[in-house]
């Protein structure tokens, strides 16, 4: 099948303390188109996080099997056309803005498309700053950066884990459209882990709601709202029914 | 407004303790330490100590003395570096290590000066300033080993996740990120340990045989020869050769990691 965006054949990871074995993720299944935005929901623990590094090859699975585009991890990390973004921006503080975009193309050793890189910074709203160190950023500015560094190898697959997580709420809203206008023009098949439920039913197109200890995945939503999704979609009946939904799965 | 006066006022404070360091020595000076006839007893005013010490700037024996003790210093400093760099890159390669690092560091911080030094000095010609080299290493080594490791562990998780998702190895965060998340720490180590150094190498020279310069030396035949304003001006030197190096070292961290005062954005935290 040359149209599977992401594949979890009975994935399951478990961790091995003195006080016992835990389940992270358990048997779990998934299948998404190419090209789709899927979205892990659920709350701290449920083993997200787990399923999203195994995927980008940062956690072996104890057994079963996680695939993108067909391709393990490590075929993937070879393909060097992925993309991370995590909670923790992970800005090189030593770095200014446009070098800490260019840092994938040297690690995965690619020459810099700088062309592209300045293209990113204005894409997010940054290009007057980039020659600004990290901390010399506010909060939400340092997250575009780990965006567009995420953005760097024009990546076929995107992963992103809780991006805007530590921001405030209207940032992040601001930030989540234009997460959608890059992701459209990308295609990127792209992961994303949140606890948000509006995020999640705003920015993807399948929704996985998952239940904590062991992690299992309890329903697949898929999201069929027109995109662009603007801020007015949010206040439409559609949008409360998959929200809605969402919620009573993870609280029952 | 506000930020001149946040800055002007550490300033302000530190001249302000300074000042009345002085009063107070200057007291103590006139009026416990003054002999029946006149002349200083063990503590002299300040202005008397801070006369001699102009006198022994011009004075080439001085500046001989002070180097000699700078130059066994700088040896010891040098090889505690080396130490705890060689140590940082096998814990690099081998992170089970690192107790052991931690373990030679503390046994140096440990060591016994008053047991260890003569046994150098028998272990070492006469005129060798070998046991200051080593009292100055002693002194540096635990500061630097911690230091080291410290630098180590600077880079967040976050930022190593970030190599290895885009296909980087072990070797490249070490080049790319580890290496270079090491130096605040690494340089606020090498700042704490300028004076230590001086302070180790000077404490050598009273065990020292057979060597006749240095600023311990001096302190020394000051003190046989009850020259008290001598010796308080050695002090002085001593100590604004230790604030030079540390100052020294404090500026080139300001250059070299400029990042070093906002590590909420990455390095400490």
């Amino acid at each position: 099948m040359t149209d599977t965006g992401v594949q979890l054949s009975a994935l399951t990871r478990s961790f091995t303390s003195r006080a016992g074995t835990v389940q992270a993720v358990s048997d779990v299944d998934l299948q998404t188109p190419k090209g789709s935005f899927l979205s892990l929901l659920g709350p701290s623990g449920c083993g997200k996080s787990t399923i999203l590094r195994i995927l980008a090859g940062l956690d072996t699975p104890t057994s079963g099997e996680a695939t993108v585009h067909g391709l393990s991890p490590a075929e993937l990390r070879k393909e060097k056309s992925l993309g991370v973004a995590f909670q923790d921006h992970a800005l090189l503080p030593w770095r200014s803005v446009e070098k800490n975009v260019r840092f994938p193309f040297e690690v995965a050793g690619v020459p810099v498309d700088k062309a592209w890189v300045s293209e990113l910074l204005g894409l997010v709203g940054l290009e007057s700053f980039a020659d600004a160190k990290p901390w010399q950023l506010s909060g939400g500015m340092r997250q575009r950066v780990s965006i567009a560094r995420a953005l760097a190898l024009r990546p076929s697959v995107l992963f992103l884990d809780e991006p805007f997580g530590a921001l405030d709420d209207m940032t992040r809203q601001r930030l989540n459209l234009e997460l959608q206008r890059l992701w459209m023009e990308q295609e990127a098949t792209t992961v994303m882990v949140t606890h948000g439920i509006q995020e999640a039913v705003f920015l993807s197109d399948y929704v996985a709601v998952m239940s904590p200890r062991p992690g299992t995945i309890k329903e697949v939503i898929e999201i069929d709202l027109p995109r662009p999704r603007t801020i007015d979609l949010m206040s439409t009946p559609e949008f409360h029914h998959y929200v809605d939904r969402a919620t009573q799965l993870l609280f029952h | 407004m506000q930020t001149r006066r946040s800055a002007l006022a550490p300033a302000l404070l530190g001249l302000g303790g300074l000042l009345v360091i002085l009063v107070v020595w200057q007291l103590v000076a006139v009026f416990a330490f003054t002999r029946p006839n006149g002349s200083y007893g063990a503590v002299p005013p300040p202005l008397a100590a801070f006369e001699r010490v102009a006198a022994d700037l011009v004075d080439p024996a001085y500046w001989a003395g002070i180097g000699a003790t700078a130059g066994a210093a700088l040896t010891g400093y040098l090889i505690a570096i080396a130490v705890a760099l060689a140590l940082g890159v096998l814990v690099l390669l081998l992170p089970r290590l690192e107790a052991f690092a931690t373990q030679l560091g503390v046994v140096a911080a440990c060591v016994p000066v008053a047991a260890i030094s003569p046994i150098v000095v028998l272990l070492s010609p006469p005129g060798s300033r070998a046991v200051s080299v080593v009292l100055a290493l002693l002194a540096v080594e635990f500061p630097m080993i911690i230091g080291v490791l410290l630098g180590l562990r600077a880079t967040t998780p976050g930022q190593l996740d970030l190599v290895h998702a885009y296909g980087g190895g072990t070797l490249t965060a070490i080049r790319k990120v580890r290496i270079i998340a090491a130096i605040p720490a690494l340089l606020s180590a090498l700042k704490i340990g300028a004076p230590a150094a001086f302070l180790g190498a000077m404490t050598g020279e009273f065990f020292a045989v057979g060597v006749d310069s240095g600023a311990g030396r001096l302190l020394i035949s000051q003190q046989y020869a009850g020259d008290f304003v001598g010796m308080w001006a050695i002090a002085i030197l001593a100590t604004a050769v230790s604030a030079l190096g540390y100052g020294v070292i404090a500026l080139a961290a300001r250059w070299l990691a400029p990042w070093t005062a906002h590590s909420s954005t990455g390095g400490l935290r």
